[in-house]
């Protein structure tokens, strides 16, 4: 059995932050990470797979995520909803999420709870169910909760079709949800399949962060999930996306009064040197009403409602995105020429002082106030963990986020941050298209 | 069980030991120490919020709370957010029905220079003419954006015709928000912004007195005044109404349904709390969500909830589901609401309810925010000093006879009002059995 203990604790006060990862490795190759926290009287217990939309295929797009609603559908020893309503029934929230990277499993909740949890996750990673009965009702679901979230709202259109349009070739392409067709044509044996090619200690690790007791969660989790068999690790992802070459443009006319635009610059993957730089970019052009897009749309030329941008660090690749709402009666197209000039511009102009200190100030102050939350603190292990192979990465790059100078932000940000690279979702109102 | 024991008695030190009521310079409010975390936050209620509007000028206390950190005696507009910003703080100000907050969440190092910005923003905001037209602009664009979300769409159109006739049921439009000018916000600010009507949190790492002194050196130069009154609600929905807002080519439909309630003294309200959790507040376990999306698969979320105000509450269901199901998915949410008064809870779900209620205890006070929203919560509704601990108090007592009293004084299937954004031609005749039906359009601007 590995184990190691990595103990991370910066020396300047203002960059302060003390998270210790211990690693346990189960004789099937299952990975947990523990993260203890004896200050707080809740404990997360989060399963991650690694397996998500990247994961997948044209003609089951989705399918991650279908999964993961029939991981709530009943196992060998519980009946549907049944883990969920037990889990409430002991003071807890239990949830889970699929992304393009991965699928995450949680349970929040009083850290003496940890048989339960462990017995609970064990059943269904081990011995889900997947019925044809079941998979019928909840297929519905998912159909429901597609329609909710993306064909009725003018936002998740917008937010379908921009990584529609970013990514051509990679599976980043196609939405978490998959698409309509899709969700209606898998079957809950082809389900099944997925889950046994995939659900297995070879593409999942453990966290578990908050106030624990390291031994007893530890002997726990031998004794429910050690008999859990080894399989095969999901395959590679290969499709490389190709390099854009020029600028890219949607417009859909929806029944809106507001028009508004989202755009997205690809930028490297989360493990990538140059992300740090690139989120010190992103927060002095739009985070915040002191950041350059807000201050100079909304502030000052008082043409935009709203304004802004943030960073979407992801495993292959992810992207930097804006987001434009202008003022009733305000010209969409000129307000986002502006925008985009702020942004491709950025790297010709002068990086002040307190742009940089803001940034930085801003990183490590979000930082805190997650690690506020259990959960939280789970979560950004996991995704440390997924991404890099290293649960403490995070905190590690803080030191960069240190360093980094301006001259370092707008050579990121000249790389990335350029016309051809653009890609530009309009959503219009209906009415306008002639 | 000792486990939980423990947590419970965790939580109950944190904050039976370190909470602190403290009135200082004829301010009152609390303080919640924390010295395990690296944060503080400065969390203020003003109790006025958008009931109190002027009629015509409907709008008035969001576009106030938005203009607090919009300029001030000492900075501008700018100034203030770059001053905020490089802290890596976060002060928000925000309006709701019946008070307007503002809070200031900072590293504990910056938690001072956060402290003084909060309040700079709380007693001397400046309402530049400038951006109160910038602001006023944004308003309606934002009332028209929100309105595109079918959703949010759902929640006004029932909120408005539920509450019509009540200081609450009262919209901004773009006309109410036009006529709002510089005069007004400074009235408005006079009137509710005093130390009778204020309460003020201060949690995280910082010490209760250095909260104190904090509060003195800040916030001691706010005017005396007096305490708003709280307004009026009729408690009880007059008839049964379904109103659809027409939306031709949406491909599902938002449901809304509930009627107006009592608000209630807090023992009785955690009793109607806990018999909610059963019928569609519990989630997976909630009788709602068991047979309308996991028996059914009609949605893929519903749930309902009571909420209100001082002088009165009301109940509603939230759900969405397909054009074709509407009248379906309205016919079981009033059987499973009939069920429930008429046969009431069963010792088992009662058991589930309890237990989610008094384990997730520590869950809901894990930060200073948490923390402070509820003290917060407690001073608004009037609710003492046990609404901290109501879990721990109120509920492990409770029993099926007490449980069942509450559905059936709580909750009725009729009269309900029911509005359903969608698509008229198809619902319509789905739901032409229930009630009057009226059909409108949805704003325009």
């Amino acid at each position: 059995m590995r184990r190691f203990v990595l103990l991370i604790l910066f020396l300047a006060p203002t960059w302060a932050l003390n998270v210790k990862v211990q690693k346990e490795v189960l004789p099937n190759g299952l990975e947990v990470l523990l993260v203890p926290n004896p200050n707080t009287p809740v404990m997360s217990f989060q399963v991650w797979v690694r397996t998500g939309s990247r994961n997948e295929r044209p003609g089951i797009t989705g399918i991650s995520h279908m999964l993961e609603h029939m991981m709530f559908k009943g196992s060998r020893h519980y009946g549907p909803e049944e883990h969920a309503r037990i889990i409430k029934e002991n003071g807890g929230e239990v949830n889970a999420f699929t992304s393009e990277d991965k699928t995450v499993y949680f349970d929040n909740i009083s850290p003496g709870k940890i048989d339960l949890v462990a017995r609970l996750e064990a059943d269904r990673f081990m011995f889900a169910k997947i019925d044809p009965g079941a998979f019928a009702s909840e297929r519905k679901v998912v159909y429901e909760e597609r329609l909710m979230g993306v064909d009725n709202s003018p936002f998740g259109k917008a937010f379908e079709l921009l990584q529609g349009l970013t990514f051509m070739a990679h599976p980043y392409h196609w939405p978490v949800i998959g698409w309509p067709s899709d969700i209606l044509a898998y079957t809950a044996e082809k389900v099944r399949q997925y889950y046994e090619e995939r659900y297995n200690p070879s593409n999942v690790f453990i966290v578990v962060s908050g106030g624990f007791n390291r031994d007893a969660v530890v002997t726990t989790l031998k004794k429910y999930f050690s008999s859990w068999k080894k399989g095969p690790k999901v395959p590679p992802v290969v499709t490389r996306e190709p390099q854009q070459k020029g600028p890219r443009y949607a417009k859909v006319y929806m029944k809106v009064h507001v028009p508004f635009l989202f755009a997205a610059y690809r930028v490297p993957p989360y493990r990538s040197q140059d992300i740090p730089a690139l989120e010190v970019a992103a927060r002095i052009l739009g985070q915040g009403r002191s950041s350059r897009i807000y201050a100079k749309l909304v502030e000052e030329k008082a043409v935009a409602m709203q304004a802004g941008g943030g960073i979407r660090p992801m495993m292959d690749g992810g992207y930097f995105f804006t987001y434009l709402m202008v003022n009733m009666g305000k010209d969409l197209d000129e307000a986002g020429n502006e925008m985009f000039s702020i942004v491709e511009n950025f790297h010709e102009g002068k990086i002040e002082p307190w742009e940089l200190e803001k940034a930085r100030n801003q990183i490590l102050a979000s930082m805190v106030r997650n690690l506020e939350r259990a959960f939280y603190v789970g979560y950004m292990v996991g995704e440390s963990y997924l991404n890099t192979g290293d649960p403490t990465f995070f905190l590690k790059r803080l030191e960069a986020y240190r360093r980094i100078t301006g001259e370092d932000v707008k050579k990121a940000a000249e790389k990335y941050f350029k016309f051809q690279k653009r890609n530009v979702v309009y959503i219009l109102p209906q009415g306008g298209e002639k | 069980m000792r486990k939980l024991s423990f947590f419970l008695i965790f939580v109950g030190f944190v904050l039976s030991g370190s909470l602190q009521y403290f009135k200082v310079s004829g301010i009152r409010g609390a303080v919640i120490p924390r010295n395990d975390i690296d944060s503080a936050v400065i969390y203020i209620m003003v109790k006025g919020g958008s009931g109190y509007d002027p009629a015509g000028k409907e709008g008035l206390a969001e576009l106030l709370s938005s203009l607090l950190t919009k300029g001030t005696d000492k900075y501008s507009a700018r100034e203030f957010a770059e001053k905020t910003e490089t802290l890596g703080s976060t002060v928000t100000a925000y309006a709701e029905d019946e008070a307007l907050y503002i809070y200031g969440w900072s590293l504990k190092e910056h938690f001072d220079e956060t402290f003084s910005l909060v309040a700079d923003a709380l007693l001397h905001p400046s309402f530049p003419e400038k951006e109160i037209a910038k602001e006023k602009r944004r308003l309606v664009t934002s009332l028209a954006q929100k309105w595109d979300e079918p959703g949010y769409l759902a929640s006004e159109v029932f909120r408005s015709k539920l509450l019509a006739g009540t200081a609450f049921g009262r919209e901004a439009t773009p006309k109410t928000v036009e006529r709002i000018d510089r005069k007004d916000l400074v009235n408005y600010h006079h009137g509710f912004f005093n130390k009778a009507n204020v309460f003020v949190v201060v949690a995280g790492n910082v010490s209760p007195s250095r909260a104190r002194e904090l509060v003195k050196k800040y916030l001691a130069s706010m005017p005396s005044g007096r305490a708003a009154k709280f307004l009026p609600l009729r408690t009880r929905t007059l008839e049964t109404r379904i109103y659809i807002v027409d939306r031709p080519q949406a491909p599902q439909t938002q449901i809304r349904l509930g009627y107006l309630a009592p608000a209630l003294p807090l023992r009785e309200m955690v009793t109607r709390k806990v018999a909610n959790y059963i019928l569609g507040g519990g989630g997976f376990s909630s009788r709602m969500m068991k047979v309308i999306r996991s028996q059914e698969g009609l949605t893929y979320g519903i749930y309902s909830y009571f909420t209100g105000f001082r002088r009165g509450d009301y109940f509603a269901v939230s759900t969405f589901t397909k054009n074709e199901t509407v009248g379906k998915t309205v016919g079981l949410i009033l059987k499973l609401i009939r069920e429930f008064r008429e046969k009431g809870a069963t010792a088992d779900e009662l058991r589930r309810a309890k237990g989610y209620y008094l384990g997730g205890y520590p869950l809901r006070m894990e930060t200073p925010l948490d923390l402070a929203y509820r003290v917060l919560n407690s001073e608004l509704y009037g609710y003492g000093r046990d609404y901290i601990h109501w879990e721990r108090k109120f509920v492990p007592p409770l029993g099926l006879r007490e449980v069942n009293r509450a559905a059936r004084r709580y909750f009725h299937e009729k009269p309900v009002v029911v509005v359903c954004v969608g698509p008229a031609e198809k619902i319509k005749p789905q739901l032409k059995n229930f009630g009057p039906l009226e059909v409108i359009k949805p704003p325009r601007f």
